[in-house]
C-alpha cells in the first residue's frame, strides 16, 4: 500500500502545525511549572554555552532541591534530556523540536499496528495521536520527558515481538538502546515497558511451552542495559533510588483491597498531585463515551481472537491496569502515580484502531465486506473529526493568552536584566500577576536568582527575601487589567524603594532598581 | 522566519537521523529504521555533547565535533559494510 506513507505524512504534519500554533503565533515561551523549569536549565545551558552539572541556585524557585534526596544539588535528570532541549533552543526551534518529540507516539503506534495488523489500523491508530486530548495536554503543560519515555512504549514491545518471533540479535540490540533511552528521559515509561513485557512473556511461555528468548540474550542484554545507564547518567542514578523510596508514602488506609478499586479505572486513592479533574475523566479527555464503544470493541475482539499479536495488546493492557492497581497490594508510587496516566491514552489508540478496522469480522465473510469495512473507516474518520479534532483547533488557538502567559514588556526585560545585571543577584519581584509569569520571568534569567511566592504581587515569604539586590516591578499586566487599586499599592512601594535605590531601566509600564 | 526555523530543525533533524539510518536500514525494514535512528540520534548528540564540553569547554564546540565524528562514522561504517558484502558475494 503505496499511499500509506504519504498519508501518514501529510497527517502528521497537520497534526504538527496543529500543536505550533501557539507557538508560532507568539513566540514566548508557554507551560507550567515544569515547562518553565525545564526551560530554565536548557537556558542556562545555552547561556553560558556550559554544561550544568551542579543546579544553578534559582533551581530552589521550583522547589526541587531535597537535600536527602540530592545532597550535592547535582542535575536531577538525566543531561542528556536538557542538552538536546538547550541544543534545539540554541537553534531557535525549541518548540517544534518538542512537539517533534511528544509526538513520537504518532510513529510508534504506527509501527505497533502495521507490523502487528496492517498499515490501515496503524493509520487509524496515528490519526488519532495528534487530536488526543491527553497527548496534546501533556505537550502544552510541559511535561515532556514523561511524554518522550511513554511514546516509547509501542516501540519497545514491538521490537520485543519482532525480537521474540526470529530471535534476531539486531532487535534485541534496538530494545536495548531504546529502552536504556526512555529510561533516561524518565523512568515512570521504563515501568509500564517491563510490566507489559513480563506479562507477554509468561503467556508466550504457557502458550508455547517454551522460553520466548534465549537465557543467554537476557543476561548480557541485562548486563549492558546497566553499564548504558551507569556510563550515561553516573550522577543521576543514585538520585532515582533516593527519589523512589522518599516517594513511597507509608500505606495508609487509603491503599489496600477494595472492591470499587478492582472494578475502578480512575478513582485513585491519594489524590491526583495537582493533574486536574478531568484528566481523570473519560468523558472529558476523550469527548464523550463515544469512543467507548470502537474501544470495547477492540477488547472483545483481542479475546475471542487470541493470536500472538493480540495477546501482545492484551499484555499492554493488563500492564497498565497492574501498575495503576498496585495500591490494592498497598503500594503507593507517590505523587508520580497519577502521571501514568498520560500513558492511558497511547494503550486506548490502538485497540480502537484495531475496534474500528476488524469490526466487520463479527458478521461472516460476505460479499461486500471490504466496502463496508471501509466505509465504517471513513464514518469514523469524519465522526472523529467533528467530535474530537475541531476541539483541538480551538483548544490550541486559546492556550495561554493573556494572563496564562509572559507578555513582550516582561520578555523585554528579562532580555535586559540578562545581559546587564550581574549573575547571582537576586531580583525582587513586584506586580507580577500570577506564578507563570514569575517562573518564566525566572526561566529567562538563569544566572540570577528571582524572589516571588505563588501568586503574590509581591513576596513575603520567600527565603531570599533578605538577600534583595534588585527590585523589578511589573505594572504591563496590570495597566492591561485596569487594575488601578493595585497600581496604586504598588506605587506607594516604588516610591520607598525609589529612596534607597537606582532606577536603572525604565521601559513599557517595567522598571527595575538596584539598591 | 518560521520557515527558517523549520529549515534549520529539518536538517538538525537530517544530521542525527541519517548517518544511523543507512546503516541500520541493510538489517531492518526502513520505517522502523527512521524511527529508531532519529531518537537513538537525539541520545547520541545530548550524551556526546553533554560529556565532551566538559572537555571543550563549550557546549557549541562539543555539537559540533559530534557532528563530524557521527556523519564521518556514519558513512564510513556504511562504507564498509556494503563492501563487505559485496566482496563476500563475488566470492561466492
Amino acid at each position: 500500500m503505496k499511499i500509506a506513507p504519504i498519508l501518514l505524512v501529510a497527517v502528521y504534519l497537520l497534526g504538527l502545525a496543529l500543536w505550533l500554533i501557539p507557538s508560532f503565533s507568539n513566540p514566548i515561551p508557554y507551560g507550567e511549572g515544569d515547562a518553565s523549569i525545564h526551560y530554565f536549565l536548557a537556558n542556562a545551558m545555552v547561556q553560558t554555552d556550559k554544561p550544568v552539572l551542579v543546579q544553578p541556585k534559582a533551581v530552589s524557585q521550583w522547589e526541587m532541591d531535597a537535600p536527602e534526596t540530592n545532597p550535592h544539588n547535582l542535575l536531577i535528570n538525566a543531561p542528556q534530556y536538557h542538552t538536546s532541549l538547550a541544543l534545539f533552543l540554541m537553534q531557535n526551534n525549541f518548540y517544534i523540536f518538542l512537539a517533534v518529540m511528544c509526538s513520537l507516539s504518532f510513529f510508534t503506534i504506527y509501527l505497533l499496528l502495521k507490523n502487528l495488523y496492517n498499515p490501515v489500523v496503524g493509520l487509524i491508530g496515528a490519526f488519532m495521536v495528534p487530536f488526543s486530548l491527553r497527548e496534546q495536554l501533556t505537550f502544552i503543560w510541559g511535561q515532556w520527558a514523561t511524554a518522550w519515555s511513554f511514546a516509547l512504549v509501542p516501540l519497545i514491545i514491538l521490537l520485543y515481538f519482532l525480537y521474540t518471533k526470529e530471535q534476531k540479535k539486531i532487535y534485541l540490540g534496538l530494545l536495548i538502546a531504546i529502552t536504556v533511552t526512555q529510561f533516561l528521559f524518565h523512568p515512570l515509561g521504563v515501568l509500564i515497558s517491563f510490566t507489559v513485557l513480563l506479562i507477554y512473556s509468561i503467556i508466550l511461555v504457557c502458550k508455547d511451552k517454551k522460553l520466548p528468548f534465549k537465557i543467554s540474550h537476557v543476561i548480557v542484554g541485562g548486563v549492558i542495559f546497566v553499564l548504558a545507564l551507569i556510563a550515561l547518567e553516573p550522577f543521576q542514578l543514585s538520585q532515582i533510588g533516593n527519589r523512589l523510596g522518599s516517594d513511597v508514602t507509608t500505606p495508609t488506609e487509603q491503599f489496600g483491597f477494595s472492591i470499587s478499586r478492582l472494578f475502578g479505572w480512575y478513582n485513585i486513592p491519594g489524590g491526583t498531585h495537582g493533574i486536574p479533574q478531568f484528566y481523570f475523566s473519560f468523558n472529558d479527555i476523550y469527548y464523550g463515551y463515544w469512543l467507548l464503544v470502537p474501544l470495547i470493541i477492540g477488547i472483545l475482539l483481542l479475546l475471542f481472537r487470541r493470536s500472538k499479536e493480540d495477546w501482545l495488546m492484551l499484555s499492554t493492557l493488563a500492564g497498565f491496569y497492574i501498575i495503576t492497581h498496585l495500591d490494592l497490594i498497598g503500594i503507593d508510587l507517590g505523587p508520580k502515580y497519577p502521571r501514568l496516566f498520560y500513558f492511558e491514552s497511547l494503550l486506548f489508540i490502538p485497540i480502537i484502531a484495531i475496534g474500528v478496522y476488524y469490526i466487520v469480522d463479527f458478521i461472516k465473510d460476505f460479499k461486500f465486506k471490504n466496502y463496508v469495512r471501509y466505509g465504517l473507516i471513513a464514518v469514523f474518520g469524519i465522526a472523529f473529526i467533528y467530535i474530537n479534532a475541531v476541539p483541538s483547533l480551538n483548544l490550541f488557538n486559546s492556550v495561554y493568552t493573556g494572563v496564562e502567559r509572559m507578555n513582550v514588556e516582561e520578555l523585554t526585560t528579562a532580555q535586559w536584566v540578562s545581559n546587564n545585571v550581574p549573575d547571582d543577584s537576586y531580583l525582587l519581584l513586584i506586580g507580577f500577576p500570577t506564578f507563570k509569569q514569575a517562573t518564566w520571568f525566572q526561566a529567562m534569567v538563569p544566572g540570577k536568582v528571582a524572589v516571588f511566592d505563588f501568586n503574590k504581587l509581591m513576596a513575603t515569604e520567600d527565603k531570599n527575601i533578605n538577600k534583595t539586590t534588585h527590585f523589578v516591578i511589573d505594572y504591563s499586566f496590570l495597566y492591561q487589567l485596569n487594575r488601578n487599586d493595585i497600581i496604586e499599592q504598588i506605587q506607594q512601594l516604588e516610591s520607598n524603594i525609589a529612596t534607597n535605590s537606582k532606577l536603572i531601566y525604565d521601559d513599557n509600564n517595567m522598571k527595575v532598581y538596584a539598591k | 522566519m518560521i520557515l527558517l526555523d523549520i529549515s534549520a530543525f529539518i536538517m538538525g533533524a537530517w544530521a542525527i537521523t541519517y548517518p544511523l539510518y543507512i546503516n541500520l536500514e541493510l538489517y531492518i525494514e526502513k520505517d522502523l529504521s527512521v524511527i529508531v535512528s532519529f531518537i537513538l540520534g537525539v541520545v547520541f548528540m545530548s550524551s556526546f555533547t553533554y560529556y565532551f564540553a566538559f572537555v571543550t569547554g563549550s557546549i557549541k564546540i562539543a555539537m559540533l565535533c559530534f557532528l563530524v565524528i557521527y556523519i564521518v562514522t556514519g558513512f564510513g561504517v556504511n562504507y564498509a559494510i556494503k563492501r563487505t558484502k559485496r566482496n563476500s558475494a563475488s566470492v561466492q
